[in-house]
């Protein structure tokens, strides 16, 4: 069992968009006692992989994918207290590593309960994102691109070898923390110090003893512009009993995303240490770090349209000289917002090192529907 | 806001609450329980489960073990009182889903074992101590043949004895004291007698008098199929081989030969079983470390004298040679269990040796996908063959172990990957060696196979390889793999001048697999039974890489009418096959079989349920059945029976002390299916000439009359003594008889000198070239299983001649090879258009044909196999069909039992060749025809590459330094056990009434229902008898 880790890439499910924040103070006379907002997302995709002609999963599932079915909702009670629930129902469970073929089913996503105690002091409660991965600071129906970026979402069996991302995912704990959202001018401060179990992202229970921590300083910026700055420690037990190994992950990131005129920039670096207590041997490294680009075309105010590169790098493990993974990507993006409506057109150029090397370029064209 | 004042309040129960969950958090003690079972919940579970209420349970916070109570064994042997399960405790174990896979462990004083009069819990472990069972009772025969060394040697009539299990808190061992006393007024020496007074006893063996004995002491240890024994040092996994190569270096008594090792452990799927003992005085190898040189042997070491089957004997202990009246002698042993490696085992027998220790550790990844690789880790010492250890890597590719300090190599053993290693690496004490091992990363092979209709049918895929030319007529063990390693057997084409071996052998059950494969040049042949011709393709697959086939495969032959069954085949419920049932029954599906008896030794397995769960109702419908399993009486199959899911061993039956008859009885009767309408079981007697297996050799059947008898001479004397053994025992109320089983063609007929005759000094009378082998009495030594069963018939019976596989896996042992072609009716050879009825009142009436490729029909006046006809002249045809990989050529029709025709067939009518005969008989008669091939039927068959362990090896080696040559009276001439496999098939017979009188005259005289005459042989001496005397001496 590889519980205590998302070890699998980045469930196709990405996290959920964001609502606007939750508990913020908010004059008494406006505010009803009880309020819920609704919101949910479908995200369809179809994609062509090229066939590697050596490797029988990479490229033999062309075809139409349901990224997102989201649903869920926020809730305020008074002044303090906010919550937010949320499932979706594409989420990809695959029976074993490199499996081709998933299956689709309806899991939990965001499950917390926000409690507002002091001005910008909100105590979180539930099963959440750390404040860690700078991909995830922006929502799925805001990303540029169709996917997250390659540290941040891993490799799918079906693009290529399959490989775990760097982002460690929702997990149940406990946070202090505060983010002011995009404000109008100017920059916003905030922060996340969690606790939380750090075992997989469907796990129950923690796999240990022992928490992971994280802390993270998010400055907010103008037109969903932000830098985050995040690190993180996990200790984690793998492996059943009565043979469990104990390892330790140490985990740093960084990132931004501004906005200059029709310009979007943005870019994120996570890096990860890995030593392990039982099995020995020296520590592993891994590292992945993005950046990119759009313009947005001036044609039509109603329909804005974007044309975009991205780079990706992944280095899954210093210990393994070959697993070097590179990605080039060339994306547009047409916005009709009037009917909540995008549409994404991505082409991958990926480049493995050479003892690893697939013939595994993408196309993907993606809809949007967003409530 | 909190008030100042409300501090003070709140301290005190903050401080009780946070103590509260500090007491909470805190680790207490591991404790240790012994109980009798009552509940099912408290049961193990796991493949080799037998444990059952009344038993009992000894646990602990690691590991728990079932001791079966007393009474009829349920395991292998005959008595209750053995350690029956065992297994890790495990978090989601609720008295199903546990993992043992131990058959039996028992111990034994030289061949003697306890038959328990009392089990009893001696300590509960409330009191925070060890949790024990005691197993009291008086000695018992294992084997009866034998009797004659345990009463003269151990003498246990006047000795008590008991076995008491210990289980500490905390340990993952179980800790074994085993206690013979004196129960006599004199005293008790050991060995009991002196070795001329076993002339005595019948045992007039030339330079016995000059022996000095000497009565091993230990425990016999049956592993479950799916674990594979392991002994450190060159043995490694290949045990069974040492040990029979350790004969070879024998210096005889007093020393019993075998195999000295440190510990003896084994590997399995997710736990592991080992054997070890504490440093003692009357350590057995350690007494005779002279005469086991060149073998190291340490105050710790065990002897291996043989592994026979499952069992492995395991002797540790050289009692005193005097025991005084009311004096005791114990010994100890540990037993071990781990987590599936020989590692997990080493590392507790480290700890119970004081080993000083180091670790080492790391993870094994795929060098492609770096994902971990579960897989097998072999740790060799520095230099030369040792082998220390094998460590089995976890999903993650995760493994540690401990190692006494020094210098090692390691090398991957993974079947379906390219090898790698070794590489050298140092632990010291108290530190951790740790690496990061890169595999590369196997191949892939994806089939899809249809028949001609373009369907998927359910197939099977050999992959077949090529060795170096320069190793040719080389022992492929030497070179294409390690059973000391522990890799895969590949099995090769047994001929000098070919390369060609079988990679792997998977089945595709519903006609697509996909399945590892190393990377090289291969050919796929892909096979659906004898009735479809082989279809093979070539690949070249890389590391990483897959190759992907679509094969349509040719129908060789029509059955209308015929559909092909199994009778004789084993499962993961038989302690001696590791194949779970969805493996099994796929393999069944693969190899075109249309009907199975499911027939696990001592255990009722019903696959229905399978077959509906892997979705093949299409293809393959099946009974439950048994294999009644004794130890001596020979083993005897009946189906199908009544399937009682509630009890372990799917029904209630007991073997021991039965006579024949009584089994026939409880298979027939006490075992048959209650539902309205139902079948009555058939009886169907295996392999009635399989050494020491077959009923027919165990009663000594006489080759020319089919009577039962007692062999004369020494071998009288090892012959089983109770009243069940006796000839008036034997009965002939069987309904089949299991003609051909297997690829046990050197059991078929009866043996003949080989012509020329091999060079070398026989006994009289001299054999003669190309003769039947015979005794001093003119009987044939190697009577055949075909010659029998013409004997039957001329006495009138009529059995039905059946063709088994007595499949255990797969490789080597593929079923439906033999099989049994059963008549079920015009249009009706189809799932679902036939019955069970349709098929056992097939086979009652004769109408099978027995074959392992060639499919030949017999008609007589037009009337097939099993029917009578009348007339003085009557037409025969044959008709003999095949496969291109089973062609015959040859073909021979027997007319009550001689021969009339034996003629060449052909090469060009070789799959499909037609013959008349007009017959002669001068009496009511019978006739049969039988078509043979000399072609070897590799690569869709492996061939008999490895003989069977002869029970006469280990005899001959434990009596190393005496002439035992009365028991050989062949002089070593006997048929090979180790062949090419050549197509067979055989009819069930024609009866003729020659006369048309109405009335089938049987050409010898009937038997008498379930009793026999004595063959004129001088009684056999009464052990027991005489034993008695000898008491009363001491006393």
């Amino acid at each position: 069992m590889d519980a205590a880790r998302p070890r699998s890439p980045a469930p196709a499910a990405s996290p959920s968009d964001r609502a606007p924040p939750l508990a913020q103070p908010a004059p008494a006379a406006d505010l009803p006692d009880f309020a819920l907002l609704p919101f949910g997302y479908i995200r369809v995709q179809g994609s062509v992989v090229q066939d590697d002609p050596n490797v029988a999963f990479v490229g033999r599932a062309d075809g139409i994918e349901l990224m997102n079915a989201r649903a869920g909702v926020d809730g305020r009670l008074g002044e303090r207290v906010g919550f937010r629930l949320s499932i979706d129902g594409a989420v990809d469970e695959r029976d074993q590593v490199n499996d081709p073929n998933g299956t689709l089913r309806v899991a939990l996503r965001d499950a917390f309960v926000d409690l507002h105690v002091l001005p910008r002091v909100d105590l979180r409660a539930g099963r959440a994102e750390p404040m860690f991965d700078p991909e995830e600071i922006v929502g799925d129906t805001r990303r540029q691109f169709i996917e997250r970026a390659l540290p941040s979402r891993g490799v799918r069996p079906t693009d290529g070898w399959e490989t775990r991302s760097l982002s460690p995912g929702r997990s149940l704990g406990v946070a202090v923390r505060s983010d002011p959202g995009p404000p109008a001018s100017g920059v916003a401060i905030g922060y996340e110090i969690a606790a939380q179990n750090g075992a997989d992202e469907f796990a129950t229970d923690n796999d240990n003893d022992a928490l992971a921590v994280s802390a993270g300083l998010l400055v907010r910026l103008p037109a969903d512009g932000f830098v985050l700055v995040a690190g993180r420690y996990n200790p984690r037990t793998e492996g059943e009993l009565p043979f469990q190994q104990d390892e330790t992950d140490l985990q740093g990131s960084a990132g931004l995303g501004i906005q200059v005129g029709p310009l979007s920039l943005g870019g994120g670096l996570m890096v990860e240490r890995t030593s392990f207590e039982d099995t020995g041997g020296p520590a592993e490294q891994s590292l992945g770090a993005w950046g990119q680009g759009l313009v947005r075309l001036p044609l039509s105010p109603d329909a804005p349209f974007a044309l975009g590169y991205r780079f990706g790098y992944l280095e899954p493990s210093d210990l393994i000289s070959t697993d070097r993974i590179m990605e080039h990507t060339g994306g547009a993006v047409w916005q009709l917002p009037a009917w909540h409506l995008r549409a994404l057109l991505n082409a991958t150029l990926v480049v493995e090192q050479a003892a690893r090397d697939l013939s595994n370029n993408r196309v993907e064209a993606a809809l949007e529907v967003s409530l | 806001m909190i008030r100042r004042g409300a501090l003070p309040a709140l301290a005190g129960p903050v401080a009780l609450s946070v103590l509260a969950v500090a007491a909470c958090s805190t680790d207490v003690a591991p404790r240790a329980r012994a109980d009798r079972i009552s509940t099912r919940e408290q049961l193990i579970g796991g493949p080799k489960a037998l444990g059952e209420i009344g038993d009992f349970l000894l646990e602990n916070d690691r590991i728990h073990v079932i001791i079966e109570d007393k009474g009829p064994g349920r395991g292998t042997t005959l008595f209750g009182g053995s350690l029956l399960d065992a297994d890790l405790v495990r978090p989601n174990a609720d008295g199903v889903r546990g993992n043992d896979q131990l058959s039996e462990l028992l111990p034994t004083f030289l061949f003697e074992v306890i038959e328990p009069t009392q089990v009893t819990v001696v300590s509960d472990g409330s009191d925070g101590g060890p949790a024990s069972v005691a197993v009291r009772g008086v000695g018992g025969d294992l084997i009866q043949s034998l009797a004659v060394l345990n009463t003269g040697l151990v003498f246990p009539p006047a000795l008590e004895f008991e076995q008491l299990y210990s289980l500490a808190p905390g340990k993952s061992y179980v800790e074994i004291t085993t206690t013979i006393t004196n129960t006599s007024d004199g005293q008790h020496p050991l060995p009991f007698v002196d070795p001329p007074a076993l002339a005595d006893l019948g045992l007039d063996v030339p330079g016995l008098d000059q022996l000095e004995l000497s009565v091993p002491f230990g425990h016999l240890l049956l592993f479950g199929q799916e674990q594979t024994a392991f002994a450190p040092g060159k043995a490694g996994f290949n045990l069974r081989f040492a040990v029979e190569d350790s004969y070879a270096e024998s210096s005889g008594f007093p020393a019993f030969p075998g195999i000295v090792a440190d510990f003896l452990a084994s590997r399995g799927s997710g736990v592991s079983y080992g054997v070890t003992v504490p440093p003692q005085p009357s350590n057995y190898p350690s007494a005779f470390r002279e005469l086991y040189q060149p073998q190291a042997v340490k105050p710790t070491s065990v002897l291996l004298p043989f592994v026979y089957s499952a069992l492995t004997g395991v002797y540790t202990a050289k009692p005193p040679s005097v025991l005084e009246p009311g004096a005791s002698f114990s010994y100890t042993t540990f037993f071990i269990i781990g987590r599936g490696d020989v590692a997990s085992v080493a590392d507790v027998v480290y700890r119970l040796q004081s080993t000083p220790t180091g670790v080492l550790a790391g993870r094994l990844l795929d060098a492609q996908s770096e994902q971990g690789v579960a897989t097998s880790l072999l740790i060799l010492a520095a230099t030369g063959d040792d082998i220390v250890s094998q460590v089995q890597s976890d999903d993650r590719g995760a493994f540690h172990m401990t190692l006494p300090p020094g210098d090692y190599r390691y090398r991957v053993i993974d079947d379906d990957r390219p090898p790698a290693g070794p590489v050298g690496f140092t632990v010291r004490e108290g530190q951790t060696t740790s690496v990061q091992i890169q595999v590369a990363a196997p191949a892939r092979l994806a089939v899809i196979a249809r028949d001609e209709t373009g369907q998927p049918v359910p197939a099977r895929v050999t992959v077949v390889g090529d060795f170096d030319p320069a190793d040719a007529g080389r022992d492929p063990r030497d070179f294409l793999y390690s059973l000391a390693a522990g890799e895969r057997t590949r099995a090769t084409a047994f001929d000098s001048t070919s390369t060609r071996y079988i990679e792997r052998m998977v089945p595709a059950p519903t006609g697509r697999v996909e399945a590892e494969i190393r990377p090289g040049h291969w050919d796929v042949v892909v096979t659906r039974g004898p009735e479809y011709q082989a279809a093979t393709r070539s690949i070249d697959v890389a590391s990483g890489a897959f190759a992907a086939l679509d094969v349509t495969l040719e129908r060789a032959y029509a059955t209308d009418g015929w559909i092909a069954g199994d009778f004789h085949l084993h499962s993961i419920n038989s302690p001696d096959s590791e194949l779970a049932l969805p493996d099994r029954v796929a393999s069944l599906a693969a190899e075109g079989l249309e009907f199975a008896a499911a027939t696990d030794h001592n255990f009722i397995t019903d696959y229905g349920p399978t077959i509906a769960r892997l979705g093949l109702e299409r293809f393959i419908s099946a009974v439950p059945g048994l294999e009644m399993t004794t130890f001596e009486m020979g083993h005897f199959n009946g189906y199908p029976l009544r399937f009682d899911p509630g009890r372990t061993r799917g029904g209630v039956f007991d073997w021991t002390g039965r006579t024949p008859q009584e089994l026939f009885d409880q298979l027939r009767v006490d075992l048959a299916p209650t539902e309205e309408g139902a079948e009555q079981p058939i009886v169907q007697v295996n392999h009635p000439r399989d050494g020491f297996l077959g009923y027919f050799n165990a009663y000594a059947v006489d080759p020319d009359t089919g009577d039962p008898g007692i062999p004369p001479g020494l071998r009288g004397v090892f012959t089983p003594y109770g009243d069940e053994f006796q000839p008036d025992a034997f009965s002939w109320d069987f309904d089949a008889y299991e003609l051909a089983n297997g690829k046990r063609l050197e059991i078929l007929h009866t043996f003949r000198a080989p012509d020329p005759l091999p060079p070398g000094d026989y006994p009289d009378p001299q054999p003669v070239a190309g003769e039947i082998v015979v005794d001093a009495e003119g009987k044939a030594l190697f009577p055949g299983q075909v010659e029998d069963w013409f004997v039957l018939l001329d006495r009138g019976l009529r059995p039905t001649a059946m063709g088994n596989s007595d499949s255990h896996g797969i490789l080597f042992e593929e079923p439906g090879f033999a099989r049994s072609m059963v008549w079920v009716g015009e249009g009706k050879d189809a799932q679902g258009a036939f019955t069970t009825h349709d098929v056992m009142a097939g086979i009652r009436a004769h109408h099978v044909i027995v074959t392992n490729g060639p499919f030949i029909e017999l008609t007589v006046e037009d009337q097939p196999a099993g029917s009578d006809v009348s007339g003085g002249a009557p037409i025969a045809k044959v008709r003999v069909r095949a496969p291109d990989w089973a062609k015959v050529d040859r073909l021979r029709l027997y007319l009550g039992g001689q021969i009339v025709s034996d003629e060449p067939i052909p090469p060009e009518s070789a799959t499909d060749y037609e013959v008349v005969f007009t017959l002669t008989p001068d009496r009511d008669d019978w006739v049969v025809a039988e078509a043979t091939g000399s072609a070897s039927m590799f690569p869709v068959l492996s061939m008999r590459e490895f003989e069977s362990l002869d029970a006469d090896v280990i005899l001959r080696a434990l009596g190393a330094g005496i002439d035992l040559s009365a028991l050989n009276p062949s002089g070593g001439l006997k048929p090979a056990k180790t062949f090419v496999v050549t197509p067979y098939a055989i009819t069930n017979p024609v009866w003729i009434d020659a006369d048309g009188d109405g009335n089938w005259e049987p050409r010898l005289p009937p038997p008498p229902a379930r009793s026999r005459a004595h063959r004129d042989h001088a009684a056999p001496p009464d052990v027991r008898a005489v034993f008695d005397r000898l008491k009363e001496d001491v006393q």
